[in-house]
């Protein structure tokens, strides 16, 4: 298993007061030559702090965004545990299956790996809106830069569902929790002017855990909160589990395997590959959702649009709007 | 004899807890005194409690994987016996580290052959496009969904893609795509009702006294009964070995699942035991299989309460434990 990438504390304030002031990130104006000059001097100092490993790919994010690659890379961020404290069941395949998807998508369409933390380097904190109480950081690993998020680990249910509130479950507690809630703290994909700051970017949001879309509350964790918006604020599509999936090692890199060869939309390959089919039926209930400004937008996006880069429409160019889902009913949570 | 899928990039500290615990249940062949399950194992009957265990089975051997001539052949019958377009074109194969996947492109209609096990899926163009008023005509009744499956299972036997005798009837399982939508506007949402997209009918595979698990036929239809999947995994067997007598009873299977799985639960979670069967395990059409192995295998998820939260639990994603049922040294690992 590979390692991840890990930035310490001090290097990560820093970085996160640069991303909070340097131009290219709050909009200006500038021309391709001036931003990526302008990205050279941003992160000259952070390449001085430990962690460089993580400037390295923040400097050619933003690069890439001043045209120095064209068409810009898509970014990935896969987040996944297998180990998870006493008490709790482990997951021993948790973790092969995001492995299996970072071979799949690496060098895909254009995907290009972000960051990957795995256990304990996974924190609730980089899921959590960075514009709450008490500061989450998605807006430097899950939602900005990236285009795609992934979480493959626990997720969580109450003794009755649906009773509107989700959470992921990671594997160590990290500043005092191990949980990441949906509606309260995970907002993904919002911009301009809508809640939470406006400064996410994620397109694609995959949790592999259970219970992720229960039928009753999908309204709450994922679409609205408390009237301010779910984990899809404006990100395209979101794609999760009605019930508990099976410990797969390979489902992720199956759905993209299917993407590629058969240049299908995320709906069916998701739908297709999210079963688990080797106990006489199929077990699963996989479950994809769409997001556009209006029902018949939102069904095109469904139908259509995938990771492949051709097949990715435009941001959704408002916050309300209709939302699409499928899923195929083999059980609920 | 008793497999778990163990990740093998566990941290040292719990590669050295599990290996203790293992390492004392072997010395001491007393784990399960010394050490019981503090948590809950919730058996709710299943399909192994009714089930008459034989005093013998057979190991069988699964033809080897399929040439890209036999892939294509398989779907120019799987077309022929169900009047699906077909004509002969350039397949494209891709590849992971487990086999390869044949793949054709008529119009838009996508078949696909898996190397390793003969298991063929096709997919009309109109599966994933199916919106709400899919089901405005109404819905099939099962008795007629059941009819149409009986008439194509028939087609599928005369090509020899099944043996229509070995199909299990008496548990046949039906399900559904649906589909729901909703609108959020200025701080609301309303959710719409859901709508059956379509019918999925999943037929499984009997091999002499047992079930295949991962084995099997899915047919697809609309709600206009169309056909529009087909998923077939039915792995040609070539003449096994001798009758090997049973060397696990259901009850100690029974009690081995409640000793692996229960060694790692703790106080306060719930072990849900979804399914158990005496079968063939098949571990899924892309992976190799050697032989058949009759085996026990227990479909499971845990719960646990989750620390400092009232009122939530973890809930892990499903397992499946395999236990070889024949005295052999060679079991599915999935």
């Amino acid at each position: 298993m590979r390692r991840s990438q890990l930035i310490d504390g001090a290097a990560g304030t820093l970085v996160a007061v640069l991303l909070a002031t340097i131009p290219h990130y709050a909009g200006a104006q500038q021309t391709p030559a001036q931003c990526r000059s302008q990205c050279q001097v941003d992160f000259r100092d952070c390449f001085q702090s430990p962690g460089s490993n993580y400037c390295q790919r923040q400097r050619d994010a933003c690069l890439a965004r001043c045209g120095t690659v064209s068409p810009p890379p898509l970014l990935y961020t896969l987040e996944c545990a297998e180990n998870y404290p006493s008490g709790v069941s482990d997951l021993p395949n948790s973790c092969d299956n995001t492995d299996n998807l970072d071979t799949e998508l690496t060098g895909w369409q254009g995907w290009h790996e972000f960051a990957y933390f795995q256990e304990c380097d996974a924190w609730p904190q980089h899921w959590m809106e960075d514009d709450r109480p008490g500061g989450g950081l998605d807006n430097m690993w899950v939602d900005n830069p990236v285009d795609l998020a992934v979480w493959s680990g626990h997720g969580t249910e109450a003794p009755s569902e649906p009773d509107g509130s989700w959470s992921m479950f990671f594997g160590c507690s990290h500043n005092g929790t191990e949980q990441a809630t949906s509606p309260d703290e995970i907002h993904l994909g919002e911009v301009g002017t809508d809640p939470f700051g406006g400064d996410g970017r994620a397109k694609f949001v995959i949790m592999d855990a259970s219970c992720s879309a229960v039928l009753g509350e999908i309204d709450a964790v994922w679409i609205n909160g408390a009237g301010q918006g779910g984990i899809m604020m404006r990100a395209h599509q979101g794609l999760a589990f009605k019930d508990s999936p099976n410990d797969s090692d390979d489902r992720l890199q199956e759905f993209v395997d299917e993407l590629r060869e058969d240049d299908v939309s995320n709906k069916q390959a998701w739908l297709d590959k999210g079963e688990l089919c080797v106990a006489f039926w199929c077990w699963n209930s996989p479950l994809i959702m769409s997001f556009d400004q209006t029902e018949s937008l939102a069904r095109d996006r469904q139908n259509f649009e995938s990771l492949s880069r051709g097949r990715i429409g435009n941001q959704p160019p408002s916050f309300d709007g209709f939302f699409v889902w499928n899923y195929v009913d083999n059980g609920d949570c | 004899m008793v497999i778990v899928n163990m990740r093998n990039s566990h941290t040292l500290a719990s590669v050295g807890r599990a290996g203790a615990v293992a390492l004392a249940c072997v010395v001491l062949s007393a784990c399960r005194e010394r050490r019981p399950p503090q948590g809950h194992i919730e058996v709710r009957p299943t399909l192994l409690d009714k089930q008459r265990i034989p005093d013998s089975l057979a190991v069988l051997e699964p033809a080897p994987g399929l040439t890209a001539t036999q892939a294509l052949e398989r779907m120019r019958g799987l077309s022929q016996a169900l009047g699906l377009p077909f004509r002969r074109g350039t397949l494209s194969s891709s590849s992971t580290a487990d086999s390869n996947v044949f793949r054709l492109r008529v119009d838009r209609h996508r078949f696909a052959v898996y190397q390793a096990s003969g298991a063929i899926q096709y997919r009309h163009p109109d599966l994933y496009r199916l919106g709400p008023d899919a089901a405005q005509a109404g819905l099939p009744s099962q008795d007629s969904l059941l009819a149409r499956a009986d008439r194509d299972l028939a087609k599928l036997a005369t090509v020899g893609l099944i043996d229509s005798s070995a199909i299990d009837r008496e548990n046949v399982h039906i399900t559904h795509q649906m589909t729901q939508s909703a609108e959020r506007a200025k701080g609301r949402v309303t959710v719409g009702k859901p709508v059956v997209l379509d019918n999925r009918i999943d037929f499984a595979r009997r091999i002499g006294p047992l079930r295949v698990a991962g084995n099997g036929v899915r047919l697809t239809y609309g709600n206009d009964l169309r056909l529009l999947g087909v998923d077939l995994t039915w792995r040609s067997l070539r003449q096994g070995d001798h009758q090997r007598p049973v060397a696990v009873s259901r009850e100690e299977a029974i009690r081995l699942f409640r000793e692996r799985v229960g060694v790692h639960v703790q106080l306060g979670s719930t072990v849900d035991l979804l399914q158990a069967e005496l079968v063939y395990a098949d571990p899924g059409p892309r992976k190799r299989l050697p032989r058949f192995v009759p085996a026990y295998v227990f479909l499971y998820r845990v719960r646990s309460p989750a620390e400092g939260k009232n009122d939530v639990f973890v809930v892990g994603k499903k397992r499946l434990l395999t236990l070889a049922a024949v005295m052999q040294g060679w079991v599915p690992k999935k």
